[in-house]
């Protein structure tokens, strides 16, 4: 992978959302301005077509809304905070932590490989306090970038 | 930790209808979608009691999404392999009556490249925290009917204990070759592999230790309601509980392997032990719908009764404690 799977600019440290789809397009809207997505609304289209066939909520409270799509460049990881919690439906309730994984079209199943490594760590819970309790947007990026290693 | 290996996974589909008709459309009353494969079952049974576990598996297509996704959902720590073929579908119709018609979906077939890059990934996790691998299920067209022999290799060669759940053909070639710490069959394996029907504790026995003879450390044999053997070179032990009524035997023997290697994961483990917490698994299993895994508060091993060498003459079916 040439291009790292999350920047600084792909990180909102302090989100607050109506609901996952708000939440969710605020961090498509990152992943726009980076450069990383085309089209927004396209690829915002093709995230809610997947949210609907499985809620994609992780007990711990944790979102992973994911999409492969034609509007994702290359293949990318936003990461939003969101102290107020939002649902992901997610069996105990609200998420706080919502990540975002988008993956070209022609990527094959890439983004799959991102959300087993992503949810391989995101099942310690020292690794989601690492992140909740990070300083800023250059320290989330950086632990994600150490700790989820896409083989 | 303790990685699974499903080399042939598969979104299990059920459908209730009210009364199945053919060649007519059919309604469904509900429809369940579930993860399924012997090691997936396994790994998910070890998440619900805190036991650390990877499971390993292909997966390709809409459905290999399906079954990632879900998996992450339970919190199942999944490392997924990419096919391009699309994982098997099994679809069960059960009817209001209860009678179930299933229809198995072809699997893929795997690649020479799909297939070393299975193994790959099973390697690349053999590090020291890794204490049994497990491989589980039946084997898709084009790994090779030797596909778990490179699997006990590889364990082997990282010092990592492995068990072997299998049947038919893969269980037949596995076996002869050794390197294995467990099997799992149940009598009916046993005896299919031996060409000869198992009706007595000391057939069993025997039958387990000739296949033993080429490399093998245990054989936990399981019987259905009349519990199980667990048979070591030289020594014997059944263990069973009271009758119960079963809701569902789906998935209840990968629950029951995963209950022996709950315990025998830890360093000079009692086998009694783990024979005791297989059973007391195994059976809270059956209690639940589907191929739904017990949670701690819903296993009993007080209700287990461990017997060590037990008669030999004593017929399968007359085993009860």
């Amino acid at each position: 992978m040439s291009s790292p799977l999350i920047l600084p600019e792909m990180v909102g440290i302090d989100l607050s959302g109506a609901n996952r789809d708000d939440v969710t397009r605020q961090l498509i809207d990152l992943m726009a301005a980076a450069g990383r997505v085309t089209d927004a609304d396209g690829f915002h289209a093709d995230v809610r077509a997947r949210e609907a066939q499985m809620a994609t909520g992780m007990p711990g409270g944790v979102g992973l809304p994911h999409a492969r799509s034609e509007h994702v460049t290359v293949p990318s990881l936003a990461v939003g905070r969101v102290p107020g919690g939002v649902d992901f439906g997610a069996p105990d309730g609200p998420a706080n932590l919502i990540f975002l994984i988008a993956a070209p079209a022609s990527g094959g199943s890439e983004h799959l490989k991102i959300l087993a490594s992503l949810a391989r760590r995101l099942v310690h819970a020292s690794f989601r306090e690492s992140l909740l309790n990070a300083a800023d947007a250059n320290e989330v990026a950086e632990i994600v970038t150490r700790e989820v290693v896409v083989s | 930790m303790i990685l699974t290996v499903t080399p042939n996974p598969s979104v299990d589909r059920a459908l209730d209808v009210q009364a199945l008709e053919l060649g007519e459309v059919n309604r469904a009353l509900r429809a369940h979608t579930d993860a399924g494969g012997k090691g997936i079952n396994i790994s998910r049974a070890f998440v619900l009691h805190s036991i650390p576990t990877l499971a390993v598996f292909p997966a390709g297509g809409p459905d290999g999404n399906l079954l990632v996704t879900e998996l992450v959902a339970k919190s199942v720590p999944v490392e997924p392999v990419s096919i391009a073929g699309t994982i098997r579908s099994n679809i069960t119709l059960v009817d209001a009556a209860g009678d179930t018609t299933k229809i198995n979906a072809p699997g893929p077939t795997l690649s020479d490249a799909e297939r070393d890059a299975l193994l790959s990934a099973i390697a690349g996790h053999l590090d020291g925290s890794v204490s049994w691998v497990v491989g589980a299920g039946s084997l898709p067209a084009g790994v090779g009917a030797d596909f778990y022999i490179k699997v006990a290799a590889m364990a082997a060669e990282h010092g990592v204990r492995f068990a072997l759940d299998t049947s038919g053909e893969p269980f037949d070639v596995a076996v002869r070759s050794g390197n294995i710490a467990l099997i799992k069959p149940n009598e009916e394996e046993l005896g299919d592999l031996l060409g000869r029907e198992l009706t007595t504790v000391g057939e069993v026995v025997d039958g387990a230790r000739e296949v033993m003879a080429a490399g093998i450390d245990a054989a936990l044999v399981s019987l259905g309601a009349q519990g199980a053997l667990l048979v070591h070179a030289d020594r014997t032990w059944w263990a069973a509980g009271p009758p119960l009524v079963p809701l569902s035997t789906v998935g209840a023997g990968d629950t029951t392997l995963a209950g022996f290697l709950s315990v025998a994961s830890h360093d000079g483990y009692d086998a009694a032990e783990a024979l005791r917490t297989a059973i007391a698994w195994g059976r809270a299993a059956v209690l639940l719908p589907g191929s739904a895994a017990p949670g701690p508060e819903q296993i009993d091993l007080a209700a287990v009764t461990v017997v060590a060498e037990p008669d030999p003459s004593l017929p399968l079916k007359e085993l009860h404690v």
